[in-house]
């Protein structure tokens, strides 16, 4: 017996014993993901943020603009309803919103500053601000007032939105930083730059577009909007090559290409076709983009639907070109900053205001314009600018071309409303918001 | 030649203690054990526990007891009988030297009163000592289902154990939820235990691995891995409910315990089992489809409907046209054959499931060994919809010496499921078929001149088209030529060390592995309407899962005096669990054959994924006897876990509970109403462990941007690294702790021809884990969090009957019954309107935690109802209180608002114009923007009846499942009322009706009330389907009654049986398996979940492949 208990005793203390293996728990591939890493370094961090940028501006928000402004229209299930601005207020543009802040955005690019700045990479810091400057003011010309001093900040659970005009005070600030950076900038990045790679000058003057486009955001609020607009697009994109143009990355492999092709080649074939009002207009002056723009139908004829009308109306679809999977989608180009000069001459009477309006056209390989009013020089940045979401802000600052509303609309959507995940988890954002955002207080 | 026995063990004694042997003589005690009825009970176990020596009865019931010589000095000790089902027998016998003989008569014991039951990690206990409520499945039952999934087996065997087959797909998983769902973050699914050690029962869809993000809803069904289980092989399943019987398991009990013990050879002649069966299935439900209108739409919103241009047709110049999806063309003329898309993809299905059990030993040896093979073809079309399972298993044990025991289980399976595209998918069978326009014929699924795949959106597919998706695909298409397989090879057992080194003392050790490679391809051809790429898509991952549990018990039995003793029990568990999955997707097959890799032209970042997870885990427990009346329990588990935080690497779970026999069994044994009496009470802890690594941050790599609308770019482009920050905060965590008490009475009745149980319970689970959104504007999108809180409670009742039993009739009765409640009462905050989503049809009938609401309640949209605080706009676009305008009594009923023409729904708050158009013309209601909770998929009550009678060698059997209330989302209905396919649309189509009167019956207000509309394509496709945020007109009740299970058999013995052909044995059963169904659900079957057995959603209908009924005929022959 006591030789049993001995045993007993052995086998204890062996078996309980191995309790003192105190990594048993916390070893290799327990406490730490072993899938992913923990550090990424700047070149990393900033293919991210350029496709993050590009994303938010070619997936579901600029497919509604373009379906809104009547360039597109959605002829099927979901995509007929959003027509009719019906888009239920759930989540339905969450994924644009979180854009913003995550996977690339606002805190990625922070990230990118905070380290450029520790080792004086100003090539980096430019970039990132720039790059931040457009995805904030983006965001802000959709939602208005929206989180941004206090926003990416892990000591604020809750960040409050910014008024919408501080947010283009800030972009406009970050835009003047990322100008001084980027002419001091020693070190550029190389490919990881999917669009510029590393030309820092062509930042600069990127910088110079965005900032000319984001002061006219705020035309129908500042009297000087335009002089400054002017100003800034005076030194923006200026080759009319095309050459200095931001066109989104993108290729034939299936995780490199165009969303727009994603969506209507691939994904939801007849969900988004021509829509009527720009179909009409380039038909009626046969203008040379209806072509490249859109393809012919079944019939041969180039069709668009009107909102609420489905494709049994046989809507052309998009373009082949357009929906070429590596066709790069232009965010900003020489063609927007000489319509931008346009618009702003125009309004300060400066007398240039044709001269940009036909820079724009011959750059596009079009005949020059005789005439120069605001009409003329909107209704060609809104065919200029075919798939772009400056469309809807040119289009709520100018009433430009005259849209007529869908059937049972008293007017097209202005703002969307802010997402209610965001809503629900963000006590600081607690309604929907208001009906018009702080740059757009004169309805259509 | 045969030695008697007792001879053998004379000199086999002998041998052991030659010197003693001179000195005295050896006792010899032998015997026979029988049945009631005189049949001899082999396996009854005969021992005298104080002088640890025991023996087995043989197959002719004969045992013999040996007390060796030196223990032999004419003291009084107890002799003890038992056999499970049998109550246990006890008889005082005076050891002397000698032979003398004992006989025992065993009766039945339908209580099982008296017998040891295992409770987990090495610890078991005598049913009447329990302090909480029992559910046992024995073999029979399990045999009885006929189900290759030994999940889908459990249903309709306890109470409030809720079992859904998640598709009728062969081999598709089965979900199993005990009391409820108690959890968000995890499965919810209990930890299954196969002989002392847990084994993986984790369900991996492939489509988690396609990139598309919409895991479970598409893709193809998948298996749950105790698939890998031949239901033949197991003797009995416990199911540990509560939280006082699973706290011996500590942090993985939380959703409760499935304890399986596999069958075990006797002592005896070796015996032979073979069971054949074969079947018949086949789907006897299909939703209603119309077949009077045919393809095209109307022009626009508004005109008459035209033909669409695409329709099949001679003409080149249609070749590669894309046709609309919607049947709202004109009328088809009369001569116009039609097809019937509802049943077109069906037909018969087979299963033929054959086991070859062979089993016997001796007083120290016992082996048992099952081979079967199983094979299940689905009641699809095409020869890609079937699953097999072979398995192997052998389980044998040793008595090494009389103190030692070695037993060790080995089971190894392969599982070999083909299976076809489901559910949300736009090659989906169902969908495909049932959306298909009724004048098109989907048969030949490839044009006859191009070869190339015809849909009836794509019906003249021309050379030019075969990189083309087809819009939807055609489901002879889809069953014929994709391929989506699963490979699974798993092997699982344990080594079992049972040792008694002194009489009041017992070591239990196992050490278990558990091992599974499981192979997967999905392959989507070209033209295929659902991949990223209409040039196809191939899906290859291997997954392979590994857990090593060891688990070392001792257990001292102390006995104060004759009326108090108890046992104390000391345990230890280690156990590591670890997952490895590698694989890759490949877009674009370079040609059509064949679905690999390399037939591909470019690949997705590839599957590379591996996760560890640990427990290192310490009891004790302590039960107290009292009078043989009063039975006390006391636990306590210590555990740590590699996914909890560093703040919290321990957590304790304490449990305790107490029983009182207040009719004992000897003392009701006498007659009386009364003949058994037990009245319990159990509290205790148990916890759900977080999944890893949500406590460390980290950069995602191959990361994919997404906008819900399946548009997708990686994080790297261009050949360029890219990493962003994770999207999901790291936090720090504990485990999720459910706190459970529960009591109940356990009667037996009329000399136990009656028993009745009742237990009512109530749980709370706090600090669920939660994925709880943070505000994006943070930089992070959400993080896990301790912050949930659900409770759920209900009661469990059960009455078995057993009016006759007499040897040559008998006939028992049984009836289940059970309910619960569940609340989410926290989610980190008490915001009743704050709510989590936790899955659902892909933006459809949204499953969420709601503050206030049952668990899984559904969140969807409406139109807008008086009474709600809604408002509207008027005319000139100035709000206006939709109950303003109501009466109070419109209010209180919550009418349907019915416009006049000029009001407009709106946003919640005024001015938004994110929502402005509705259908503005008067007479129709107006759709709700803002979702609200819906419905409770969660039953009032389920229950079930169980019945068998058998006649001499005669048996019948059925059982009836109930299920009552909670609803079912019908959005299969929805979404073809959008396509115009459904009966109602065709029915009502251009119908003039008065909403409230003839439609939408129902309370109706607001000015437009009375006024009669026309129910266009119009009012069809964005105001009464599921596509444009309305839900509420298909919901409904998911109550059904079915016919589960019926069965007669006979079985053949003695005569020619055993004389010609040598078997002692012969049986033939003729079965059924959900036979009927009867509900007033309008789809296919309320028992469907779209979203599939790892989440917490369910009731969801969105053209899943549906359920079978089936008929069996078996075989089995014994000898």
């Amino acid at each position: 017996m006591r030789k049993h208990l001995a045993a007993i005793a052995l086998a204890l203390g062996l078996g309980l014993g191995t309790s003192a293996c105190s990594d048993f728990l916390t070893g290799p591939k327990l406490s730490d993901n072993p899938n992913r890493p923990t550090v990424a370094n700047n070149a990393n961090l900033l293919v991210s943020a350029e496709t993050n940028l590009s994303f938010q501006s070619e997936s579901h928000l600029a497919r509604t603009v373009c379906i809104w402004m009547q360039q597109c229209a959605g002829t099927n299930k979901q995509y007929n309803s959003l027509g009719l601005y019906i888009t239920g207020d759930d989540d339905y543009y969450y994924d644009g919103w979180i854009d913003a802040y995550t996977r690339g955005g606002l805190l990625d690019l922070r990230r990118i500053q905070h380290d450029a700045l520790a080792v004086a990479d100003s090539a980096y810091a430019g970039v990132a601000y720039v790059l931040e400057a457009w995805l904030m003011g983006q965001t802000s010309d959709v939602w208005g007032d929206i989180p941004y001093s206090q926003a990416a900040d892990s000591t604020i659970a809750h960040p409050a939105p910014d008024p919408q005009q501080v947010v283009y005070q800030t972009v406009q600030a970050k835009l003047d930083t990322a100008i001084i950076f980027l002419a001091t900038s020693t070190a550029p990045p190389g490919g990881e730059d999917l669009v510029y790679e590393g030309d820092v000058t062509k930042w600069a003057a990127l910088a110079n577009t965005l900032k000319a486009r984001f002061y006219l955001h705020t035309a129908e609020r500042d009297p000087t909007a335009y002089q400054k607009a002017f100003t800034a697009a005076s030194t923006g994109i200026a080759d009319p090559t095309g050459a200095g143009d931001y066109l989104a990355y993108h290729s034939d492999a299936t995780t490199e290409s165009n969303i727009w092709h994603q969506f209507v080649a691939v994904s939801w074939p007849q969900y988004l076709s021509a829509g009527k009002f720009l179909v009409d207009l380039l038909n009626a002056t046969s203008d040379p983009r209806l072509p490249l723009y859109f393809a012919q139908n079944s019939d041969g004829d180039f069709v668009g639907a009107a909102p609420g009308q489905n494709v049994s109306v046989n809507p052309s679809d998009l373009s082949a070109a357009r929906l070429d999977p590596a066709f790069r989608q232009p965010f900003a180009t020489y063609v927007e900053n000489e319509l931008i000069l346009a618009e702003a001459a125009f309004k300060i009477g400066d007398a240039s205001a044709g001269t940009h309006l036909n820079n724009a056209r011959t750059a596009q390989g079009l005949t020059p314009l005789g005439t120069a009013d605001l009409p003329t020089i909107m209704t060609e940045k809104y065919i200029a600018l075919f798939q772009n979401m400056e469309v809807w802000n040119d289009y709520k600052r100018t009433c430009l071309p005259a849209l007529t509303p869908a059937s049972g609309a008293s007017q097209i959507p202005v703002r969307l409303v802010y997402p209610l995940s965001e809503r629900t988890a963000n006590p600081s954002i607690p309604g929907p918001g208001p009906a018009r955002n702080w740059n757009d207080p004169n309805p259509c | 030649m045969q030695l008697k026995p007792r001879r053998m063990l004379a000199a086999f004694a002998l041998l052991l203690f030659p010197g003693v042997a001179i000195a005295q003589n050896p006792s010899t005690i032998s015997g026979t054990v029988t049945r009631e009825d005189g049949t001899p009970l082999a396996g009854a176990t005969i021992a005298i526990p104080t002088m640890s020596i025991g023996a087995t009865a043989r197959a002719d019931g004969r045992y013999v007891l040996l007390v060796p010589a030196d223990q032999v000095n004419g003291q009084q000790v107890t002799l003890s009988v038992r056999a499970i089902g049998y109550k246990p027998d006890a008889r005082a016998v005076t050891i002397a030297a000698g032979d003398q003989t004992l006989d025992f008569t065993l009766a039945t014991n339908p209580l099982q009163l008296g017998e040891v039951v295992v409770t987990g990690a090495g610890t078991e206990s005598e049913v009447e000592k329990l302090g909480n409520v029992r559910n046992n499945i024995d073999s029979s039952l399990i045999a009885a289902s006929h189900e290759t999934n030994l999940v889908s087996a459990l249903s309709a065997k306890a109470p409030n154990v809720e079992v859904t087959s998640t598709a009728g797909d062969p081999g598709a998983s089965s979900s199993i939820r005990i009391r409820g769902i108690n959890t968000l973050g995890t499965t919810g699914e209990p930890l299954f235990v196969v002989d002392g050690t847990p084994i993986d029962n984790s369900t991996t869809p492939t489509s988690e691995f396609d990139g598309t993000g919409f895991a479970g809803q598409q893709g193809t069904s998948a298996s749950n891995r105790a698939i890998d289980i031949n239901p033949d092989d197991i003797e009995s399943v416990e199911i540990l409910k509560g939280a006082a019987a699973g706290s011996v398991y500590g942090a993985r009990a939380g959703q409760g315990v499935i304890l399986i013990t596999t069958k075990h050879g006797r002592p005896g002649s070796t015996t032979y089992s073979l069971r054949s069966s074969f079947g018949f299935s086949d789907v006897h439900r299909f939703p209603e489809l119309q077949r009077s209108f045919g393809l095209g739409d109307e022009d626009g919103t508004t005109g008459a409907p035209t033909a669409d241009p695409c329709v099949p047709s001679s003409d080149p110049s249609l070749a590669d046209c894309e046709a609309t999806s919607d049947s709202w063309g004109p009328q088809l003329a009369s001569g116009v054959p039609t097809f019937d898309h509802a049943t077109e993809a069906f037909t018969t299905g087979w299963n033929s499931d054959n086991t070859l059990t062979i089993s016997g030993g001796n007083d120290r040896t016992m082996f048992f060994v099952s081979g079967g093979y199983s094979y299940d073809r689905g009641t699809f079309t095409g020869p890609n919809n079937h699953f097999q399972r072979i398995s192997v298993r052998v389980n044998g044990s040793q008595q090494v010496t009389p103190t030692l025991k070695i037993g060790a289980n080995v089971s190894y399976a392969n599982t070999n499921g083909s299976f076809l595209q489901k559910g949300s998918n736009f090659s989906g069978m169902t969908l495909g078929s049932w959306r298909t326009a009724p004048e098109f014929n989907n048969d030949p699924y490839l044009d006859p001149v191009s070869g190339l795949h015809r849909s009836y959106r794509f019906p003249n597919p021309s050379p030019t088209s075969f990189n083309v998706g087809r819009g939807y695909d055609n489901p002879l298409f889809t069953a014929n030529v994709p391929l989506s397989t699963a490979i699974a090879d798993r092997v699982f057992g344990n080594l079992d060390l049972d040792w008694h080194p002194a009489r009041w003392l017992r070591f239990n050790y196992t050490l278990g592995v558990d091992y599974s490679g499981d192979d997967r391809l999905q392959g989507q051809p070209q033209t295929s309407s659902n991949t990223p790429d209409p040039l196809g898509q191939v899906v290859k991952v291997n997954i392979s899962t590994t857990q090593v549990d060891h688990n070392l018990t001792g257990t001292a039995t102390y006995k104060l005096n004759p009326n108090f003793g108890g046992t104390f029990t000391l345990g230890q568990n280690l156990n590591t669990r670890s997952l490895r999955q590698l694989g890759g997707v490949g877009n674009a097959l370079l040609a059509p054959e064949p679905f690999t890799l390399t037939n591909t032209a470019s690949q997705l970042p590839p599957i590379d994924n591996e996760t560890k997870l640990r427990i290192a885990g310490y009891f004790a427990q302590a039960t107290f006897d009292m009078w043989n009346s009063v039975f006390l329990k006391g636990g306590l588990r210590y555990d740590g876990a590699s996914s909890f935080g560093q703040d919290t690497q321990h957590a304790w779970f304490p449990s305790a509970s107490a029983a009182w026999q207040f009719i004992k069994p000897e003392a009701g044994a006498g007659g009386g109403l009364l003949s058994y009496g037990k009245l319990r009470a159990a509290y205790g802890e148990v916890g759900t462990q977080p999944q890893p690594y949500l406590t460390s941050f980290t950069f995602l790599s191959g990361g994919l941007y997404q906008d819900g609308w399946g548009g997708t770019l990686t994080a790297s482009q261009n050949g360029f690294g890219g990493l962003y920050s994770d999207t999901t905060r790291a936090g720090d965590l504990k485990p999720e702790r459910t706190k459970e008490f529960e009591a109940g009475v356990d009667i037996g009745l009329f000399k136990d021809a009656a028993d009745f149980s009742f237990t009512w319970y109530k749980r709370s689970s706090s600090d669920v884990i939660l994925t709880i959104p943070v505000a994006a504007s943070s930089g992070f999108i959400n993080q896990a969090a301790n912050v949930g809180q659900i409770r759920n409670a209900g009661t469990e009742w059960a009455l078995n009957i057993r009016p006759i039993t007499k040897k040559d009739f008998a006939w028992d009765i049984g009836f289940l019954f059970g309910t619960n409640r569940s609340k989410v009462e926290n989610l980190g905050t008490s915001d009743t309107s704050f709510f989590v989503s936790y899955g659902g049809a892909g933006g459809f009938a949204i499953a969420v935690a709601q503050v206030g609401q049952p668990i899984g309640a559904f969140r969807d949209y409406d139109y807008i109802r008086c009474g709600r605080g809604k408002t509207i706009l008027d005319a000139g676009g100035n709000p206006v209180s939709v109950d303003a305008v109501c009466t109070p009594a419109q209010n209180s009923e919550q009418a349907l608002f019915i416009n006049d023409g000029t009001f407009q729904n709106e946003n919640n708050d005024a001015g938004n114009t994110g929502i402005a158009a509705n259908h503005s013309s008067a007479g129709y209601p107006l759709l709700d923007p803002a979702s609200r909770i819906v419905g409770d998929p969660n039953p009032d009550w389920t229950g079930s009846v169980r019945t068998g009678v058998r006649i001499g060698r005669l048996s019948l059997s059925a059982l009836v499942d109930f299920r009552h209330g909670g609803v079912i989302y019908n959005g299969t209905h929805g979404a073809l009322n959008s396509l115009g396919t459904s009966k109602e649309s065709g029915d009502l189509r251009y119908k003039t009706v008065t909403i409230g009167q003839n439609f939408l019956p129902g309370p109706v207000a607001g000015p437009g009330a009375g006024t009669p509309v026309v129910l266009d394509e119009g009012w069809f496709q964005n105001y009464y389907s599921t596509f444009t945020f309305l839900g509420v007109p298909f919901y409904e009740s998911a109550s059904y009654t079915k016919l589960r299970e019926i069965s007669v058999g006979y079985s053949f013995a003695g005569g020619f049986i055993t004389r010609s052909l040598g078997f002692t044995s012969l049986d033939l059963r003729a079965a059924g398996r959900n036979l009927f169904t009867f509900t007033g659900y309008t789809g296919v079957d309320p028992e469907t979940n779209l979203a599939g057995a790892e989440t917490g959603a369910r009731n969801i209908d969105w053209f899943n492949n549906p359920q079978n009924r089936s008929f069996i005929f078996t075989v089995t022959l014994n000898r």
